[in-house]
């Protein structure tokens, strides 16, 4: 198992997000997190990451607790994380973006920004304009190839087709396709349903701070009940 | 008087090397409150401390140079002291207790300044190479002042490439741009924050060292220059160098004039300055791009 939280309370502020929630992803999988609105998915990547403090449960990484570790050392770990707001730094070039969040050290590199260019041609373009300078997809693109520069052994991805043109989402879903096929670990949140049952092999449905069905993506959609009660799909 | 070329000459001199230490001053100011949302109201006690080092300095070794280059090296040491046991506390605080720690520092500063060095008024030696005067556009202008202008003129130059080329300055850019973001791919933003902290009091060193010559030293000096640099990080919008530059320049020119031609209404003429760009352009002259 990559990743393991087992019983996380969070806290937002003086609401209570999080009651109790666990779940696990096996190395290689592809792992959606689905809910409405409100129903703590962001949250909960945000307490993997150390960017939110948990305050009570654990969460292990490898093997090791890492939710004590500042959110430096977590990434450091090999989790790499493409928010929902994205993250894009607006005065830094396309080109710094790949180079800043680049693996530093020698070895072999599975991403260079070569690599990177050749996968999304739309950034190859633009890589000396600024990060305010760049369309959405186009930011959302390069969230994603920052976040695979950094070569990391888990991806957590939050909703990144929102806002985005059906060619955009298609686009991106490819690259997706394309890293699962790799072998790439990926926590994935989403609302939009059908996309995020795309890629998925597991499926976590959360409502109001708890887990409320776990299982794969296929048995899921065998349970009209759990879909309609929890997502109102 | 207004209209007679050789005072415009002057004064507008005056402008730029008054510009090019608030420039030297504000740096540091203007990238920790950007970066970190820090309010450190005892960077003027930095620059009286750079001052300070330099007058004990060229006290034992007569030279000016070596003290231009050990008083800056000094004050950077002192800030990230100053930064480890105390300010880096501070950091997540809320802003009332960030300007209420640094300005007991302002007082403790004087104090201190008063214990070792005594309330009299001191001053350095101009270098013999920089003692005399210069000829510039027709008018007789001391070598020491232009020496100024271009010592800001260089360090602008040096800390704009370094920012906009090297992988910290993209690190720091990132960093006022979104912190958290810069931490989440795995890059340890509290020390890259230290390293900048540091740089930005060896500035407020190095622009009391130099200021040492031109300015008397004296416990207290620090506080007419404090008001004048937050000024020029409000006026350049917060974390932008090349905002300082710009305030420092409209600052350090106006102050100069105003001083001159109403010196009645002083200090007025920048605060009115102040007030009126901010009235147009809240987020300051230059805003770092994307600022929320």
């Amino acid at each position: 198992m990559l990743l393991q939280v087992v019983g996380i309370d969070t806290y937002y502020g003086s609401s209570h997000t999080l009651q109790g929630l666990s779940i696990e992803v096996p190395h290689g999988s592809v792992v959606a997190l689905v809910g409405r609105n409100g129903a703590g998915k962001s949250t909960t990547l945000k307490s993997i990451m150390g960017v939110v403090p948990v305050t009570r449960g654990t969460i292990r990484f490898a093997g090791e607790e890492i939710h004590r570790l500042p959110l430096h050392q977590v990434a450091r770990r090999g989790i790499a994380y493409v928010p929902e707001e994205r993250g894009i730094f607006a005065s830094l070039t396309v080109d710094e973006h790949l180079t800043l969040s680049g693996r530093r050290g020698g070895g072999e590199r599975r991403f260079p920004p070569r690599r990177l260019y050749a996968t999304f041609p739309e950034l190859a373009e633009r890589r000396r304009h600024r990060g305010n300078e760049l369309s959405g997809g186009e930011q959302q693109m390069l969230a994603i190839a920052r976040a695979m520069a950094q070569e990391p052994r888990l991806l957590m991805l939050d909703e990144p087709t929102e806002g985005l043109a059906p060619a955009i989402v298609e686009r991106i879903g490819a690259v997706l396709r394309m890293l699962r096929r790799d072998g790439m670990t990926m926590l994935l949140v989403e609302q939009n349903y059908p996309f995020a049952m795309s890629l998925a092999e597991r499926a976590y449905v959360l409502g109001k701070g708890r887990i409320r069905w776990g299982g794969t993506a296929s048995a899921l959609a065998d349970r009209p009940a759990v879909t309609h009660t929890w997502l109102g799909v | 008087m207004l209209l007679d070329p050789g005072f415009l000459i002057v004064q507008t001199l005056n402008g730029l090397q008054l510009a090019a230490l608030l420039f030297l001053l504000s740096v540091g100011l203007s990238v920790v409150f950007g970066l970190m949302n820090f309010i450190n109201l005892a960077h003027g006690t930095l620059f009286m401390a750079g001052a300070y080092l330099a007058l004990s300095a060229v006290r034992a070794f007569d030279s000016f140079w070596l003290a231009l280059l050990l008083a800056p090296l000094g004050v950077a040491v002192l800030g990230g002291l100053l930064y480890l046991v105390l300010l880096r506390h501070l950091e997540r605080a809320d802003p009332m207790r960030q300007v209420l720690a640094t300005f007991g520092l302002i007082f403790v500063g004087v104090e201190v300044v008063d214990l070792v060095w005594g309330s009299l008024p001191h001053t350095i030696a101009v270098p013999p190479v920089l003692a005399g005067s210069s000829l510039i556009l027709g008018q007789v202008y001391p070598t020491y002042r232009l020496f100024i202008i271009a010592l800001g003129v260089l360090l602008f130059a040096l800390l704009y490439a370094a920012l906009e080329r090297t992988r910290l300055g993209a690190v720091v850019r990132a960093g006022v741009d979104d912190r958290d973001m810069v931490a989440a791919l795995g890059i340890n933003i509290g020390s890259v924050f230290l390293l900048v902290f540091c740089l930005g009091c060896l500035l407020a060193g190095l622009a009391g060292a130099v200021a040492a010559p031109v300015f008397s030293i004296f416990p207290g000096m620090d506080l007419s220059v404090l008001i004048l640099a937050l000024i020029v990080v409000v006026l350049g919008g917060p974390g932008s160098l090349k905002g300082v530059a710009a305030g420092s320049l409209i600052i350090g020119v106006v102050d100069t004039y105003g001083q001159v031609v109403v010196p009645e209404l002083a200090r007025l003429t920048v605060y009115g300055l102040m007030a009126a760009i901010l009235l147009y352009k809240p987020a300051g002259l230059i805003p770092v791009r994307g600022a929320r």
